[in-house]
């Protein structure tokens, strides 16, 4: 199971901007002008039902969507019908190729979605990045502190460049006894110093570490704290960490519990947790 | 079985799809407006009629209704009849269900075929009432019939159904039991609308 259905069976869901609601609406007329509306409402309906996901998630997961329309049409028509599709998008200025599979200008549109979170961020975001490459790491987190407008604090493996200052994870447990203490006190002072309508922009870029030191128990507690303090404070903060360590399915659940959102590779995707 | 066309827009048009047929077809017609629909159905026949072939027009609408349609369209009605290549023909309103449909449906083609030359240009279904389950019942198992059979029909049939009509709570079914019993389908949703395709 990839953790984009694992994060769904805890109640994230992809966090729909402007753009992919714009192409779920395109998906949806054009296949009524292909084929009809009576037959596209119940071709949803019916998966609505089956896969108890809303109409946009079906319109906007290729996988489901095409196997909506090969269930009723067969394979061969399937595919004739998604590369109408395809033209359709090219011919409306929503894919620089009638090649492009819907996939593919999801997956476009989802990683422009998450940079334009990421760089316009609001503050009392608390989101959980699983990456799964270095470069990607390090490049989502250059989009995040490239343009703060206000202070920022990083605690990082390696870091990224002069204009973002950090400590290194080694910095933080070179006593482990007071890494906890010494990790608030850091969001705490960051966040004193900013005197902007900006938030304060926090990231962490491996925070498995704080599981191979044997403090995870106290680290989850502190990302618990942190959850709760970013609801009041104008602080945007992204913690990341390696899918790897992610793999034996052990503490996702509790890491999920205090994130708000959740940033996923492959493709790059951005969740938020369903309201109650 | 012929391979998928080209998906092209050119070719996907149901209009361009119908003008670029060459060899017999028997095709399936998934329509909403019935506009549209006959506006299909009068360009398929209108082009097969200025090519000398003989067409038939065989629905339940009222014969002097389509005559008057066909003519609003362009086509030249009293002159098609007079020389007996267009043949208009209206289905029953109401039809018995128990009898057996095929045998049924026989009778009624052997008439009508009894006074055309092939190529031929159809434009027919046997049944309107496709919301009740035994009347669309029967008309796919006429299809079925009709497809098994249909190398010795030699010319191009358009079969249309209105979406919209037939029975709700197994749409999705009867579909899928229509486009199997057709070599291709036209998707007609609304006016200049539509994908066609061979199967």
């Amino acid at each position: 199971m990839s953790l984009h259905q694992i994060i769904s069976q805890y109640g994230f869901v992809p966090l729909l901007e402007n753009p992919e609601k714009k192409l779920a609406e395109f998906l949806r007329t054009s296949l009524e002008k292909r084929l009809s509306k009576t037959l596209v409402d119940e071709l949803i309906s019916n998966y609505i039902q089956k896969t108890n996901k809303s109409a946009d998630e079906i319109l906007l997961n290729p996988e489901l969507f095409s196997k909506a329309i090969e269930e009723l049409f067969g394979e061969k028509v399937s595919k004739l019908i998604l590369k109408l599709i395809q033209e359709d998008l090219f011919e409306n200025g929503m894919s620089d190729s009638a090649d492009n599979s819907i996939k593919k200008i999801l997956d476009e549109i989802r990683k422009n979605s998450v940079l334009e979170f990421i760089q316009k961020i609001k503050g009392h975001e608390h989101i959980a990045f699983f990456w799964a490459n270095n470069d990607l790491r390090r490049y989502l987190f250059s989009e995040f502190f490239k343009n703060a407008k206000s202070v920022k604090g990083f605690i990082s493996m390696e870091g990224l460049d002069d204009a973002t200052p950090y400590i290194t994870y080694d910095e933080l447990f070179s006593n482990k006894s007071d890494s906890i203490e010494k990790e608030k006190d850091l969001i705490i002072s960051t966040h004193k110093k900013n005197t902007t309508s900006f938030p304060t922009l926090l990231g962490g870029d491996n925070c498995d570490r704080w599981f191979e030191e044997g403090l995870g128990h106290d680290f989850l507690k502190l990302e618990k704290y942190v959850d709760k303090f970013l609801e009041n404070e104008s602080i945007s903060c992204i913690c990341g960490y390696n899918e790897l360590f992610l793999s034996n399915g052990e503490h996702i659940g509790e890491i999920l519990s205090s994130h708000k959102y959740v940033i996923l590779d492959n493709p790059l995707m951005i969740y938020k947790r369903r309201e109650k | 079985m012929s391979q998928i066309s080209e998906p092209t827009q050119n070719n996907a048009d149901p209009i361009k799809f119908l003008d670029s047929i060459e060899n017999h077809k028997h095709i399936v017609m998934f329509y909403e407006e019935p506009e549209w629909a006959q506006t299909i159905g009068f360009e398929f026949l209108k082009n097969g009629l200025e090519k000398g072939e003989h067409c038939i027009y065989a629905m339940m609408d009222d014969i002097e209704i389509v005559k008057e349609n066909m003519s609003d369209y362009g086509i030249d009605v009293d002159k098609f009849l007079n020389n007996n290549l267009l043949h208009i023909y209206k289905i029953p309103d109401s039809y018995d269900y128990s009898k057996d449909p095929i045998e049924e449906a026989k009778k009624f083609w052997k008439k009508v075929m009894s006074d055309t030359i092939p190529p031929l240009r159809i434009f027919s279904t046997f049944t309107r009432e496709l919301h009740q389950k035994d009347a669309i019942e029967c008309q796919t198992r006429i299809e079925e019939y009709l497809d098994s059979q249909f190398d010795k029909i030699q010319g191009t049939w358009i079969c249309p159904y209105n979406v919209t009509n037939i029975e709700s709570g197994n749409r999705f079914k009867w579909i899928k039991k229509l486009i199997s019993s057709h070599k291709s389908v036209i998707f007609a949703p609304s006016m200049e609308q539509g994908t066609a395709f061979d199967l």
